[in-house]
């Protein structure tokens, strides 16, 4: 056995993690990385059922950009990180089928292209046009205000929260400050939105799971509008492609990767200063640890008793909500997409429009059959053998909805829940499956306990919240997290979930880390 | 696009915004700051069902004769072992000489047996069967046994399979068959199930009581012997062949089920062909490794027989072995000891997956079940892969 010793070690290879990795590698520290599972990535993985390989995870990546015009995810990960991954994007937003809260029903498709979707609102919600344009402009000003804040979070006042330069603000983006925090819903009625288009802005719920009557705009209008404007995209090699491209890099920059390798503890001497990792292939000596780990998890049951945490921070984590857990169905079908009639990638399914209700639904396991279908060969080809479609249907959760369900009533459970969610598809547009699947695979928030070890399976860290809103918390990113040497990265963290924000937050707490390295 | 001018908007919701970080302070400063390692009920669950290991004691040994036995295991911590879809197997860890071995075993039992604290599992010896020789050798009553959870996906799928499943068996393969038929008796499974069962002799028959009691308990299940070296009453002659199978299925749709030696598959394969079924109706329980590579097409003949120098690297170390051409290469890290993470034996599962830094490698397209990446960025299953030069791979961690 040589020394085992490193710069900085990281635990867990989930997309935060990973792009962590590669941020404190590129600056030419020497990275260990660890997995406890046999292979990286996390929730950004695949599995293979006979002939057909399953994205774990990733529906549509938001906010990438394109080539010579990387959006903020895009430019770190395309740019600064230097990967080879090869995008695909989405030529539309989505198309959406349910009954608006006036009753009226509605089969829509939204283009991408801000302009298209101006004129397709106004075509299907007359009277939207104008207040399309001033919501897309607003979008747009809270897009680049988001830019401009991401560039400028190294500076921090003594009360711990980041100095912003508020004249800036005032002059360049004066509406972002009246509007981004106030509710998205409320925004929408006084900028005049005609209710049914109100609704129909509110169908990416499925996907986040937020009250819109209480979700800060900002978060809403930077998704709508990187959608609109650099469409969505996925990866030609579904996530474990994006993942083996990550993991690649950090090897080219001379990161060492370990899976199948738990870390149980992380150590510290007397005074609280990290020594390193106690890990299933031994101890690991090093002063600095990012930890792709829930933070309650990391504090409970990983810090060792030197570690002084400071009651603010145990507090901090106390006050935090569980966020969004799934249910995910991954199909395939014998069948080609022009064979079962099949022409859009995203399908959202809610039933009903009305945020509120769907919010109360998420809570229960019977009144929650609001899903979401994306079609990969419609983007896709080579997603699957010539001939056959593959799928994944979706329902969000926000409380632990499967946790009382015995062992024994668990299959039917997922079956009895998949039979409505297909039965519905088939309804809503006529499109016929349930002859023709030939592999299919349930998970539930169990299945994504099992797999990434987070609490009640959630897959979304902290319920990004009225009092906990992304902007607060990246406010407060070096004032949040105070132990030296050890930081935690994620969906837990200060941008919140999905593909982009934690890709994004690995780097900010990579860069956050290698600040401490050299003394500051 | 140039700036909207808000009407409904100003000075106060500024600072409502420059307020919010504050806000949240207070709602910080307001929580009981709790340290507890407490486990989630959904967390709870998850490790119920999917334990990385299961730790038995040995109730009972029934031998069935002809080198098969049968092995009633409960947790030694007197938990219940983990449900399971019927036809999964688990993994047995064995210690043997120092060395940790792995293979997997059908379950036999159903899973409402995991409900009153056992599960079955049937080992048959098999020829230079490392691991099934020293079980029937040496496992005896008392004795603690280690294994993975359920794995495996050779189940019934109701969105997949037609109601009615024809499954094809012959020898040991009847087990996963028996539990299934034991799941549709208990009610934790429902449809209809034949089973063609192939023995040489109606003395080769395995686990007739059992079937019986489950045929008297449910009308879904329905047992054929099918006898190739000799003739009985009740019981068919001959092999499984299409023919035979299209008399049992009549005129509705049917699943083909196959679990038997791979010389089974070979043949029931021509017959689904003659049948015309496709892939979703025809689902075979996994292979296990693949044994004289040297016979399939595209393998090199040079290399039979050869032992090439492996080099292993783990978790920062480095390991040099030997490694036989003719065997798979979690075979090589077996006999060396520091085999890492494996499961199925068969390419399926992925646990062993390894990055292959240097050398060639043989790779069985009918046991290549690696993801689409993995094969474009070099990563092989070693249970499924034959050493054609040597070679240096890195590997997961070994527990």
């Amino acid at each position: 056995m040589g020394n085992k010793k490193f710069d900085c070690v990281v635990i867990g290879a989930g997309l935060a993690g990973m792009s962590a990795a590669v941020t404190v590698a590129k600056a030419g520290k020497k990275v260990l990385l660890l997995d406890q599972h046999n292979l990286p990535g996390g929730c950004a993985s695949s599995f293979v059922r006979g002939r057909f390989e399953f994205d774990a995870s990733l529906h549509e990546f938001c906010g990438l950009g394109k080539p010579g015009e990387w959006a903020l995810p895009g430019r770190i990960m395309m740019e600064d990180h230097g990967l080879d991954i090869k995008w695909l994007w989405i030529p539309e937003m989505y198309r959406a089928i349910g009954t608006t809260r006036s009753g009226r029903h509605f089969d829509v498709t939204l283009p991408t292209g801000v302009d298209n979707v101006i004129e397709k609102m106004e075509e299907i919600v007359p009277g939207s046009r104008e207040p399309m344009k001033i919501f897309m402009s607003l979008a747009k000003e809270c897009v680049d205000a988001n830019d401009y804040f991401s560039a400028h979070m190294s500076e921090v006042k003594k009360d711990g929260y980041l100095k912003t330069d508020a004249l800036y603000f005032m002059k360049n983006f004066p509406n972002f400050l009246k509007v981004a925090e106030r509710p998205f819903n409320e925004v929408m009625r006084n900028i005049g939105m005609p209710e049914d288009a109100i609704d129909i802005l509110n169908v990416y719920w499925t996907y986040i799971g937020a009250d819109y009557s209480k979700m800060s705009f900002v978060h809403q209008a930077w998704m709508f509008y990187m959608y609109a404007r650099y469409e969505p995209s996925i990866t030609r090699d579904n996530a474990h492609g994006m993942t083996m491209a990550v993991i690649e890099r950090f090897r080219e920059l001379g990161g060492e990767l370990w899976l199948n390798t738990r870390a149980h503890k992380v150590c510290a001497d007397r005074d609280g200063n990290v020594t390193g990792v106690l890990t299933d292939a031994g101890m690991v000596e090093t002063n600095y640890v990012l930890a792709n780990v829930n933070p309650e998890i990391a504090y409970n049951r990983l810090l060792d008793d030197n570690f002084k945490i400071p009651e603010r921070e145990l507090k901090r984590v106390s006050a935090e909500k569980h966020g969004v857990r799934f249910f995910n169905a991954y199909v395939a079908c014998n069948k080609s997409v022009e064979e079962l009639g099949i022409k859009d990638y995203t399908i959202f399914m809610p039933g009903s429009f009305d945020n509120a209700k769907n919010v109360k639904d998420s809570k229960s396991y019977e009144d929650n059959t609001h899903s979401v279908v994306v079609i990969y060969n419609v983007v896709n080809p080579d997603a699957s053998p010539a001939g056959t479609t593959v799928m994944t249907f979706t329902i969000c959760y926000t409380e632990d909805v499967w946790g009382d369900f015995t062992q024994r009533e668990y299959v039917h459970r997922k079956q009895e829940l998949f039979q409505k969610v297909m039965d519905n598809f088939e309804k809503d547009t006529g499109i016929v499956i349930h002859d023709c699947i030939e592999e299919i695979e349930l998970a539930t928030p169990w299945t994504f306990a099992h797999f990434l070890n987070t609490p009640e399976g959630t897959t979304y860290g902290y319920m990004v919240d009225e009092w906990d809103t992304m902007l607060s918390r990246l406010m407060a990113i070096r004032k949040d997290q105070p132990i030296r040497g050890f930081k935690t990265v994620g969906a837990a963290g200060a941008r919140g979930d999905g593909y982009n924000m934690t890709y994004t937050n690995g780097n900010d707490m990579g860069k956050i880390i290698l600040e401490e390295m050299e003394g500051k | 696009m140039s700036k909207v001018r808000l009407k409904n908007y100003g000075l106060k919701d500024i600072i409502y915004f420059t307020n919010k970080p504050k806000e949240r302070e207070k709602r910080i400063q307001e929580t009981a700051p709790e340290r507890s390692g407490a486990m989630f009920k959904c967390n709870i669950k998850a490790a119920e069902r999917h334990p990385d290991e299961q730790i038995f004691v040995i109730e009972s040994v029934t031998d069935r004769g002809k080198g098969v036995k049968t092995y009633r295991l409960r947790k030694k911590n007197g938990t219940n072992p983990a449900f399971f879809r019927a036809g999964q197997y688990v993994v047995i860890r064995q210690e043997i000489e120092g060395k940790l071995i792995a293979r997997p075993v059908s379950i036999s039992s159903g899973p409402a047996e995991t409900l009153e604290g056992y599960i079955d599992v049937t080992v048959k010896e098999v020829e230079n069967g490392f691991l099934s020789k020293y079980i029937i050798e040496n496992w005896k009553a008392g004795d603690e046994v280690k294994t993975s959870g359920p794995q495996g996906l050779f189940y019934y799928e109701f969105f997949r399979d037609e109601n009615h499943v024809i499954a094809c068996s012959g020898g040991s393969g009847i087990t996963p068959i028996l539990s299934m038929a034991r799941a549709i008796a208990s009610g934790d499974e429902d449809f209809r199930l034949t089973v063609l069962y192939g023995s040489k002799t109606k003395k080769d028959i395995l686990f007739a009581e059992e079937f019986d009691e489950v045929m008297r308990a449910t009308d879904k299940v329905k047992l054929v012997n099918v006898l190739s070296d000799s003739r009985a009453k009740g019981c068919e002659h001959g092999f499984i062949t299409a023919e035979l199978i299209k008399k049992y299925a009549g005129d509705e749709k049917f699943s083909l089920f196959a679990s038997g030696p791979q010389a089974m598959y070979e043949f029931l394969d021509a017959e689904a062909e003659k049948l015309g079924l496709d892939l979703k109706h025809y689902r075979k329980e996994i292979f296990g490794s693949i044994k004289e590579p040297w016979t399939l097409p595209g393998y090199p003949a040079e290399a039979k027989d050869k032992v090439f120098s492996l080099k292993v690297k783990m978790c920062g170390d480095e390991y040099d072995i030997p490694c036989n051409a003719n065997e798979n290469m979690m075979v090589a890290l077996e006999r060396a000891g520091i085999a890492g993470p494996n499961r199925c034996r068969g390419g399926v599962c992925g646990w062993c997956r390894s990055r292959l830094v240097e050398g060639d490698v043989f790779i069985p397209e009918i046991t290549d079940g690696r993801r689409m990446a993995d094969k474009e960025y070099g990563y092989i299953h070693p249970c499924a892969a034959f050493a054609l030069s040597d070679a240096v791979i890195e590997m997961p961690n070994r527990k």
